[in-house]
């Protein structure tokens, strides 16, 4: 019985896993420019970005199916350019996701990158290294707990996604049905123990997840930061 | 050397400087905007008018903060290794840095475990070894002991005199400002006060500016150095008097050092005019004439200020208005200045 539950499991991991990686690649260059630009209009973007953290996802979801019907402009895109509509596909899925953790990448990294000590710029780039050699050897060093923390986060969100995934996925087997949803489907028809189930692996999995990150976050944290002197 | 500076209402200045000048001291009191002037000649400060002639095309400027700020996930060796691996062609050798820097015990610590002081020693290495045209120090030595921050000096003064760099350094203690800079830019509330080669500023600087405590830069031909002697102390000729120095820093067989005027007392030459007839524990003894006695501050603290001279140069003594009446001291009368070997 428990082994009906692997695609969708399998699923809700993949989904989890491709969002958190794509949004540690849109969310680090997002949250740099974001701790160095200074513009009156900062405050309307940050709050744009951190909108999903209030925001029900249901209205979320309402409005990525509009933009994902072959109607609109990004629909017909997709349906042009891939063959296939985005509503009710996993690459649907991948795009609602990563709108509904941008905040949960974007929020530490800014953090990290508007602690770190402008000298360490000021005197990386007077001693002439090239600015890959600045994010490798220096930024991503400094900050590494913040990208931690960013990417289980983005996971861990993404893994509790209900609403968003409701509205633009349904609820396709190995396609769009992810495990809060089967949860979902399980107490609708009355099958408490499958729900028991499926509960306890997220519940089990998720606590997991935020004492690592927690774990990993009072260890190195704030290590950087007594350290410069 | 030129730069004029302009950093939002903290810092104004324009200043010049002879070719010569390979040290150039600034200093100012706490807020005067010295670290901005640094820190927007270094270019890290996006909302200055900065506009600066180092005299070199395309000049490499290093900066040394007064926090060291070394990599903290690197070690000693690793930062020094990696500032080497962006360094320009012919900078100097790892190995003279090192040793240059005092640093040799420290490269295999983590970067976490120093101290202030050692912390400064390896930023400045870092900054030396990526082989910069002007070294930028701001207050960058300012956690190390005297003996070892002279020496550091002597270090960057005989390098930068050799024409590896140039240094600009910013310091709050007058002593190393006159002992290791050409130049000299005071500055205050962000603006120019005095610039020009230290001897000639500090002449300028007034009495009061330079602290309860005035002092007076010494020049003269080095007749023997410490190593040669048997007592550590270099001696120093001035005014055909011998002088034991302890303190003072050496080009070119020409050593400075600093006097300060607590350190000089008076006294009225024997009447052979033998200085070796008594015996004290006192090494030196110059004769000199007084040019002034200033007693502005004698009601409130019970003392004089005697400005002296000995050949061409000018030194300060405060002593009590007791002291002052007791010898019966005038201007005009030669008297002789002594004290201890610094």
């Amino acid at each position: 019985m428990p082994l009906d539950y692997l695609p969708a499991l399998w699923l809700t991991v993949k989904l989890a896993l491709v969002t958190s990686v794509l949004l540690l690649i849109i969310a680090t260059p997002l949250a740099w420019w974001l701790t160095r630009w200074q513009c009156g209009f900062k405050p309307i973007v940050q709050a744009i970005i951190a909108l999903p953290l209030v925001l029900p996802p249901t209205v979320l979801g309402f409005y990525l199916l509009i933009a994902f019907s072959p109607d609109s402009p990004l629909g017909a895109f997709w349906l042009n350019t891939f063959g296939s509509t985005l509503a009710f596909s996993f690459e649907g899925l991948v795009l609602g996701s990563l709108l509904y953790s941008l905040p949960f990448a974007v929020q530490p990294l800014y953090g990290g990158f508007s602690q770190l000590d402008n000298r360490y710029l000021t005197v990386a780039k007077s001693l002439h290294l090239t600015p890959l050699a600045i994010a490798t050897k220096l930024v991503l060093p400094l900050c590494k707990s913040s990208f931690a923390v960013a990417f289980g986060l983005s996971f861990a969100h993404t893994l509790g996604e209900f609403g968003v995934v409701l509205m633009i996925g349904g609820n396709i087997p190995h396609e769009t049905q992810v495990v809060s949803i089967a949860l979902y489907e399980q107490v609708e028809s009355l099958n408490y123990t499958g729900a028991h189930t499926l509960s306890l692996v997220l519940l089990a999995f998720s606590l997991l997840l935020m004492v690592v990150l927690y774990w990993f976050n009072g260890k190195g944290g704030l290590g950087w930061n007594s350290q410069s002197r | 050397m030129e730069f004029s500076v302009s950093l939002n209402q903290r810092v104004s200045l324009s200043a010049s400087f002879s070719p010569a000048a390979k040290m150039l001291g600034v200093s100012g009191v706490s807020g005067a905007g010295k670290s901005s002037l640094l820190s927007a000649l270094a270019g890290a400060e996006p909302s200055a008018k900065v506009n600066v002639d180092w005299g070199i095309d395309a000049a490499r400027v290093g900066v040394v903060f007064q926090q060291p700020m070394l990599f903290p996930n690197l070690s000693v060796q690793d930062n020094l290794l990696l500032s080497k691996r962006y360094a320009k062609q012919g900078s100097i050798e790892f190995q003279k840095v090192v040793e240059g820097c005092e640093i040799s015990e420290l490269l295999q610590r983590p970067v976490t475990t120093l101290s202030g002081g050692e912390g400064q020693r390896v930023a400045i290495a870092r900054a030396l070894l990526n082989g910069p045209d002007i070294l930028l120090l701001d207050e960058a030595l300012s956690a190390i002991d005297i003996t070892r921050r002279h020496r550091i000096y002597r270090f960057l003064s005989a390098n930068a005199e050799t024409g590896y760099f140039r240094c600009v350094y910013v310091s709050h203690d007058w002593q190393d400002l006159a002992l290791f800079s050409d130049a000299l830019l005071i500055i205050d509330k962000g603006r120019k006060q005095h610039s020009g080669m230290t001897q000639d500023v500090l002449n300028a600087v007034s009495v009061d500016e330079l602290g309860s405590n005035p002092f007076a830069l010494l020049e003269g031909e080095v007749t023997q150095t410490a190593e040669q002697s048997a007592h550590a102390l270099q001696i120093v000729s001035i005014d055909n008097t011998p002088l034991f120095v302890n303190q003072c820093s050496v080009v070119d067989s020409r050593a400075k050092f600093v006097l300060y005027a607590s350190d000089v007392s008076i006294s009225i030459p024997a009447k052979d005019n033998s200085l070796e007839s008594e015996q004290s524990s006192i090494l030196n003894a110059l004769c000199c004439e007084i040019k002034m006695i200033n007693d502005s501050e004698a009601k409130t603290s019970g003392k004089v200020l005697l400005t002296l001279q000995a050949g061409n140069q000018c030194f300060y003594s405060r002593i009590s208005v007791l002291s002052l009446s007791r010898l019966g001291l005038e201007k005009g009368q030669q008297v002789v200045a002594r004290f201890k070997a610094l």
